[in-house]
């Protein structure tokens, strides 16, 4: 029972984890160049061992999430036992404004050294914020049942098992990103990222309603008939996009400000100052 | 000389941060509100509690203990709710308003024995009776 308990819970929180790494590996792709090369698994490994930035970003998460799981229990009791979801929420929110910020500098004049370095520090700094919210949970879980002998081996083949489909999703995912060979594909991989990071919104959302600092109201509509979030389906889109079956108007709201904005100020910057933006050129000439 | 002048701007920076926070506090009013209470015990994996009703389009308080020894993580997808709570510790998850249904809730960590469901009805009486009930049986003197 352990063992398929850890890992369902390792799918549900290694997932959102997975996804930003395989979007902001085909991100940072745009910036190196790489992503002209041909589709296999070799030139993915190869990808892999050329952004080096993902070794350096794991390293930092694995030393952050040890030392929130090390003190969560006692932010967890600041703020009147509201520690654990401001501070989550302002994490989280901090990620949906560097996924902002790191579109914002793809559009930029990409061959300026400032703008690669500003683009690698920012990927590394997305990825161990993501990895730090989401596997806090799954670290917690480990480290109150590791302590019992007899359910470390099922904790082992769980994890174990648990990376494995992960890692299988994660690939998939990148290599079907990978085969729209257009002109959109740089364009559905931004998409994909700002809603990443609306859903992170929406994540920090719950978690301030959950502790009453902001004010609920009653659901919009309740969509589980079509996508049920307990589904497996319901998982992906959650992770990928913030699926919420039963929205509020706070929710909706704040989900289509946080598109809609970034947009609207990138295209009204592309009317009124087309000089600075290359993008266009970069289309033609791919 | 120098750690009195630090001393005096992190004082400042505090009072500062009390500010903010009290500035937060006061642009959502309802914080003050007085919710609804409801305790739910955690005890060998299993809600105690594990069923009781709740007031239509009311926010209600819930307040879940932990007495066992490992951690526990009180999730619901219908709820749009996920707290991980500590072995021997409290905490407080307000959820609704919500419409009259039945609503689930479980133990994440152990979903086939922790689990249990909130029935949303306009019957205020029962539900307070509820409360009454199984705040009686609290014993928070165990709990941080």
């Amino acid at each position: 029972m352990m063992l398929i308990n850890t890992v369902i819970l390792l799918l549900r929180d290694a997932l959102p984890i997975i996804l930003i790494f395989a979007l902001l590996l085909l991100s940072s792709n745009k910036y190196t160049k790489s992503s002209s090369q041909p589709l296999n698994f070799l030139n993915f490994f190869y990808q892999l061992t050329h952004s080096k930035w993902w070794i350096s970003a794991l390293l930092l998460s694995l030393i952050t999430t040890r030392l929130l799981v090390l003190n969560l229990s006692d932010v967890t009791q600041i703020l009147m036992g509201k520690g654990n979801e401001i501070v989550f929420s302002t994490i989280l929110l901090i990620i949906y404004l560097m996924i902002v910020f790191i579109l914002y500098l793809l559009h930029k004049n990409n061959s300026e050294k400032r703008y690669s370095v500003a683009i690698r520090t920012s990927v590394i700094l997305i990825f161990v914020f993501v990895f730090t919210v989401n596997a806090t949970n799954f670290f917690t879980y480990l480290t109150g049942f590791w302590s019992m002998p007899e359910l470390q081996f099922s904790l082992l083949v769980g994890i174990f098992l648990g990376s494995g489909i992960c890692i299988s999703v994660g690939i998939l995912f990148y290599f079907s990103l990978h085969l729209i060979r257009n002109k959109y594909q740089q364009t559905i991989i931004e998409l994909l990222l700002l809603l990443f990071g609306c859903g992170q919104l929406i994540q920090a959302l719950n978690l301030l309603l959950q502790v009453d600092l902001l004010p609920s109201y009653t659901a919009l509509w309740d969509s589980s008939f079509v996508i049920n979030e307990d589904s497996e389906l319901g998982h992906f889109f959650t992770a990928l996009v913030g699926y919420e079956a039963t929205p509020s108007i706070l929710h909706f709201s704040v989900y289509c400000s946080a598109f809609i904005l970034p947009i609207a100020a990138h295209y009204y910057h592309l009317i009124y100052s087309p000089t600075s933006y290359n993008l266009g050129a970069d289309n033609e000439k791919n | 000389m120098i750690a009195k002048v630090l001393m005096q701007k992190g004082r400042r920076q505090y009072n500062k941060l009390k500010f903010i926070i009290f500035c937060v506090f006061l642009c959502h009013f309802n914080v003050f509100a007085k919710r609804p209470e409801y305790i739910i015990e955690i005890k060998n994996h299993l809600f105690y509690p594990d069923n009781f009703s709740i007031p239509e389009n009311t926010k209600v308080k819930f307040i879940v203990i932990n007495y066992d020894q490992t951690p526990e993580q009180f999730d619901s997808f219908d709820l749009n709710r996920e707290k991980v709570i500590f072995a021997g510790k409290k905490a407080t998850i307000f959820i609704g308003p919500l419409s009259a249904g039945k609503y689930y809730f479980f133990g994440e960590y152990h979903p086939d024995n922790a689990r249990g469901f909130v029935i949303v009805d306009n019957d205020n009486i029962s539900t307070n009776n509820l409360s009454k009930k199984y705040s009686n049986n609290v014993e928070v003197n165990d709990v941080n």
